[in-house]
């Protein structure tokens, strides 16, 4: 059964219990909102200044993409646009990893692009992704484009498994795209 | 030319583009929500700026704490634009944490990418 994009929201949690819970709409606002109550999570959690970059700079790439991609993306006021989705952290206290899950729809013609992103990153050592990330900024810029594919590439350098990707069809030309990140 | 700055909000670093005094500066967090055209008029300005109306010494400051991947390539993009443009006196800093391991290899990857711009890393 398709599930109901109004109820998609955001929360954060630390191992099983709730500790930060936002429901709404993704826009501009919610997604600064939602990583500086990352970042004082993190704080609070002690963590070092590196993971604590990681876990904000993907908390907002993972918003924006969700903002940038979503079928259910339209415009507001001033140039902004509002979505609706999922997005999760998990502190895994015992292991001192944290989880970032995100959930959105898309149109089901970007499954094979995403898949396509993702794949080509597969096995590459963290060497590798940084002069991958170089060629693609280089060629960005040569043929003007606008950085297609560092996100991808800016995750699976921070995260400690590969990129998890799974696709669920909600219903035509539709799919509920849901990415898991370790950090 | 008319200097530009710009105020640091949540999203969006505080930027000082003085063309009298040579001084370009990116100070705060960079992930706004339209980050290619938050950075289009600071582009117009650079281009302007590095052809032909630079100051005798030009200091470009990069002090960013979290940015987004768009914002790694304006930042690969304004470096570029720096390299092929004219200047006199040059000095690049990129200030980053020294308890944070990607602030470094931020700089790694744009030193070794623009080697003629001799960018100086700086702890903070």
């Amino acid at each position: 059964m398709a599930r109901n994009i109004e109820n998609l929201n955001i929360f954060v949690k630390v191992d099983d219990g709730d500790v930060y819970n936002f429901s709404g709409k993704i826009n501009e606002q919610s997604i600064i909102q939602s990583a500086k109550d990352v970042e004082e999570i993190l704080k609070f959690n002690n963590a070092n200044a590196t993971k604590l970059q990681d876990v904000y700079e993907l908390t907002v790439e993972m918003m924006q993409n969700m903002l940038n991609y979503s079928v259910d993306t339209r415009k507001i006021e001033n140039n902004k646009r509002e979505s609706t989705g999922t997005f999760r952290v998990t502190y895994i206290s015992s292991d001192r990893i944290y989880i970032l899950e995100s959930s959105n729809f898309i149109e089901s013609k970007d499954k094979e692009l995403i898949e396509e992103k993702v794949k080509i990153l597969e096995g590459l050592d963290d060497k590798e992704l940084r002069k991958f990330a170089r060629k693609k900024m280089r060629a960005s810029k040569d043929n003007h484009e606008k950085g297609a594919g560092l996100g991808f590439i800016m995750m699976a350098r921070k995260t400690l498994k590969p990129i998890d990707i799974v696709f669920e069809n909600i219903k035509n030309n539709v799919k509920e795209f849901k990415l898991k990140l370790v950090v | 030319m008319k200097n530009m700055k710009l105020e640091q909000t949540d999203n969006s670093p505080n930027v000082i583009l003085d063309s009298l005094n040579g001084l370009i500066e990116f100070e705060g967090k960079s992930y706004p929500e339209n980050t290619f055209e938050f950075y289009e008029p600071i582009n117009s300005w650079l281009n302007e700026y590095f052809s032909g109306n630079c100051a005798n010494k030009t200091v470009v400051n990069f002090k960013l704490t979290y940015f987004n991947s768009s914002t790694t390539q304006i930042i690969f993009d304004i470096f570029d634009t720096i390299c092929e443009g004219e200047y006199e006196e040059l000095e690049v800093n990129w200030f980053y944490d020294s308890d944070n391991k990607n602030g470094y290899e931020d700089f790694e990857d744009y030193s070794d990418e623009f080697p003629d711009l001799n960018i100086n890393a700086v702890t903070y």
